[in-house]
């Protein structure tokens, strides 16, 4: 089974994936990174490095290290881009003979796809390393605004590398796939995405399974990185400010800095402010001096509200050349781990009046993509359905909520949790609560509620005819199974007699969508209340137990304990019973210590008359062990304390 | 006759699949929901390990704030202080198996291993070589946790 990889070779970064076991997964590389440089380099020894490598030689060896390629690739050398990127390159580039770009590296010159094929040779031997096959097709992506020439490059760069390229598609489209946008029918779609260095918006229509662009835009020269330097320019000024010192200088200051400022950058998203701690950043002459600034987050949303403001602005113009309003787009996707940022999705979220595609991890979601189209193809190779649709054959449902059953003080508690995959079953073993109990009444709830009657009751039976016996001996094994079709059926059967009923509930898991939401609403919004009582109930139940225990103990021991061992543990008990129904957890809490200590001097007692007994009697060693474990069976509270 | 085996046969049949079909969804969703119970596993156990880490870490932190405030205090002997909390860090992370990736100066480069922050003029370094370490390198169980950071000497120009 021939397995084709999809490839997001990217301007700063590439990643790579493939469909498994009917799920899209990236591939890590050889250094364990879920994402690859797209740098190559020829070392000063005459060794081609890849990737990681490649980029920390960089400084060394800028001349024969090669950066951006994809931005060269399939251009004319007069080209503006091309002009433009060349201010920044620090290798040489030149005009080669069919116009294109040809780039120096030692002695000779390279043509853009030819560097490009170093980052996808090195992706394609890591991808057989790690699957232990090899791996013949790929399907690589490239940016809506490519043109053809562009992709063709593309094309060989992969052939170069080895590959077959069975496909070049592009990015945004493979994010649409990752979604299963696809499969909508006459949907607008607008991929907004933030990447290291560049800005894309594409504006996509989907109908009958088939993605076409309608209208591309953006900034190639604008993107995370920028986020990072605008941190890095104020530590630095502030610093000046501050201390006088100007780290720009120093080499290893500027790399720490611009560590710092992409990590303070990243926590940002998740924290509202965070520390930039740099001891030991540099030294002067009264000695070594450090760096200590907090930056909050309104803090870098300023510095950064331009670049913000305007990709949004360049969405608009993009939307307006496809001739449509943001009212009119369905699906918004966030490609590009600059998209993380809370300010970014909300601005979105405030152009388009609703929430975006970005639960696929915006670094990996077009690599992703492109292994889907991978597997589309190759399923259809082979003549078979691509695994992510056998598994829509199977149509394997999760339970939105989840079952269970009321237990003692009318917990509510859960056989199978929500989001359970089925069909599926689960057993639990229950007991009676009272002595003699001949019956049990099992009452299915489902939802997420602590207490049973907060939940949606299901249905309810009775199973009867269990032989008498103290409470907590007899074994109810109570059985949850829901079918393919979300049929949940319940049994509960009394192992000593085997007798057993059930009951079938249809349409578990059919409950409507709106009614599901409400309840898991509901469920969050109870949680710490719902949490207190049924803290307060488990505490009623362990003083219920004790109460049961410590009243048996006590007619069973009767005169062979001393009164005053009697008395005090009969006022312990009268004590407990008075405050056990009360609402003050602390008290039940209190009531309960002072009666299991006072139940554990009858056990205690007990057990000392009996060493003094066989002592007495001067019985071997032996049997003495013997008879020490016995009153422990007998006094089973001394064992729950 | 014929016709009524067959129906026979295709009504067994039928419920041969409709069996067969049973059993695979079964068998695929309690793989599927072994793998979300994995999934969690896998969260705690990667918590755990966490765990281990952060306990020999905090004497390193506890001895830290000890020496501020000995340093904050009195004229102490500060710097035997932080030199032993330095070695009390290390024996912590060498505990967890970190191990320390430190070049020595003329060593030759090795992008596996290093990442070359910039260039200096030195005497004695042949250009290309490793000149001078800036900060030390660490590995764990065969990776690079971060590179060691190095100044290469440049040839002269």
């Amino acid at each position: 089974m021939a397995k084709i990889l999809g490839i997001d070779l990217g301007t700063t970064f590439s990643a790579m994936a493939i469909v498994r076991g009917g799920e899209p997964g990236i591939i890590e590389n050889k250094e364990g990174s879920r994402t690859t440089p797209s740098v190559g380099a020829l070392a000063k020894n005459g060794e081609i490095l890849v990737g990681v490598q490649a980029r920390r030689q960089q400084v060394t060896n800028a001349k024969n290290t090669i950066s951006v390629a994809k931005r060269l690739i399939g251009r004319r050398f007069s080209d503006q881009e091309v002009q433009k990127t060349k201010r920044f390159l620090s290798y040489e580039i030149r005009e080669a003979q069919d116009h294109g770009v040809e780039i120096q590296m030692g002695d000779k010159w390279y043509k853009p796809a030819e560097i490009s094929a170093m980052v996808l040779r090195k992706l394609k031997a890591d991808a057989e390393d790690k699957l232990g096959e090899k791996i013949e097709e790929a399907i690589i992506t490239v940016p809506a605004y490519f043109d053809d020439s562009q992709r063709k490059e593309t094309k060989v760069a992969g052939e170069i590398a080895g590959f077959k390229v069975r496909r070049v598609i592009n990015e945004p489209t493979a994010a649409a796939l990752a979604y299963g946008l696809n499969k909508k029918k006459d949907e607008k779609i607008v991929v907004y995405d933030f990447g290291g260095g560049t800005f894309d918006v594409s504006v996509l229509d989907v109908g009958d399974n088939v993605i076409e662009v309608k209208a591309t835009g953006g900034d190639t020269h604008m993107g995370g990185e920028d986020f990072d330097q605008k941190i890095m320019d104020w530590l630095a000024e502030q610093y000046h400010k501050d201390e006088g010192i100007d780290l720009a200088k120093d080499p290893l200051a500027t790399q720490r800095l611009k560590e710092a400022a992409e990590r303070a950058k990243i926590e940002l998203s998740s924290s509202m402010e965070t520390e930039i701690n740099l001891p030991f950043i540099t030294s002067d002459a009264s000695g070594p001096k450090h760096l200590l600034y907090k930056l909050t987050r309104a803090q870098l949303e300023n510095m950064v509200e331009d670049h913000i403001g305007r990709s949004i602005e360049l969405v608009k113009q993009t939307l307006k050349e496809a001739k449509l309003e943001a009212k009119d787009i369905d699906e918004i996707v966030l490609v590009g781990g600059q998209t993380r940022m809370p300010k970014i999705q909300q601005a979105v979220k405030e152009l388009f009046g609703k929430e975006a595609n970005k639960s696929i991890n915006p670094d990996e979601v077009v690599a992703i993509g492109a292994a889907i189209q991978g597997e589309i193809l190759s399923a259809k190779d082979e003549g078979r359905k691509p695994e992510g649709d056998v598994k829509d054959i199977l149509l394997l449902d999760v339970t939105p909520l989840s079952v269970g059953i009321e237990t003692l003080g009318s917990v509510s508690t859960i056989l199978i949790s929500k989001n359970t995959t089925i069909p599926t079953s689960k057993s639990q073993v229950f007991s009676t609560a009272a002595d003699n109990q001949t019956s049990v009444d099992v009452h299915v709830v489902q939802g997420e509620r602590a207490m049973a009657q907060d939940n949606k009751s299901l249905g309810r039976f009775i199973l009867d005819g269990i032989p008498p016996a103290p409470r907590g001996i007899p074994q109810v094994e109570v059985i949850f199974d829901i079918d393919a079709n979300g049929i949940l059926s319940v049994t509960a059967k009394d192992r000593a007699s085997g007798k057993s009923q059930s009951i079938r509930i249809e349409g578990s898991t059919g409950i409507s969508k709106e009614e599901v939401e409400k309840l898991k609403r509901e469920a969050e919004e109870h949680a710490e209340e719902d949490h207190k009582r049924q803290e307060l109930v488990e505490t009623r139940n362990v003083a219920d137990s004790l109460l049961h225990m410590s009243e048996k103990s006590l007619k069973e021991a009767g005169e062979k304990v001393p009164e005053e061992i009697q008395k005090e543990v009969r006022e312990k008990i009268e004590a407990l019973k008075k405050v056990k129904d009360g609402d003050t957890i602390e008290d039940v809490k209190r009531a309960v210590e002072e009666l299991s200590q006072a139940s554990q001097k009858i056990g205690a007692y007990l057990y000392k008359e009996q060493e003094k007994s066989s002592e007495t009697s001067g019985e071997s060693q032996e049997a003495q062990v013997r008879e020490k474990e016995e009153p422990k069976k007998e006094n089973p509270e001394e064992e729950k304390s | 006759m014929k016709k009524k085996d067959e129906l026979e046969k295709s009504i067994e049949l039928e419920r041969e699949r409709d069996e067969y079909l049973a059993g695979w969804k079964r068998a695929r969703a309690d793989f599927e929901n072994y793998k979300k119970e994995e999934n969690s596993r896998r969260r705690e156990l990667s918590l755990r390990s966490r765990e281990e880490v952060l306990i020999r870490l905090l004497p390193v932190l506890d001895s830290l704030e000890r020496a501020l405030q000995s340093a904050r205090n009195s004229r102490g002997d500060i710097l035997k202080g932080l030199s032993q909390i330095q070695s009390q860090l290390k024996e912590a992370l060498s505990a967890c198996g970190i191990q320390e990736i430190v070049p020595a100066d003329g060593e030759e480069f090795d992008p596996s291993l290093h990442e070359a922050i910039g260039e200096i003029k030195v005497s004695g370094v042949p250009p290309g070589m490793i000149a001078q370490v800036a900060e030390k390198g660490y590995m764990f169980s065969g990776n690079v946790l971060r590179p060691a950071r190095v100044l290469i000497a440049s040839g002269k120009e």
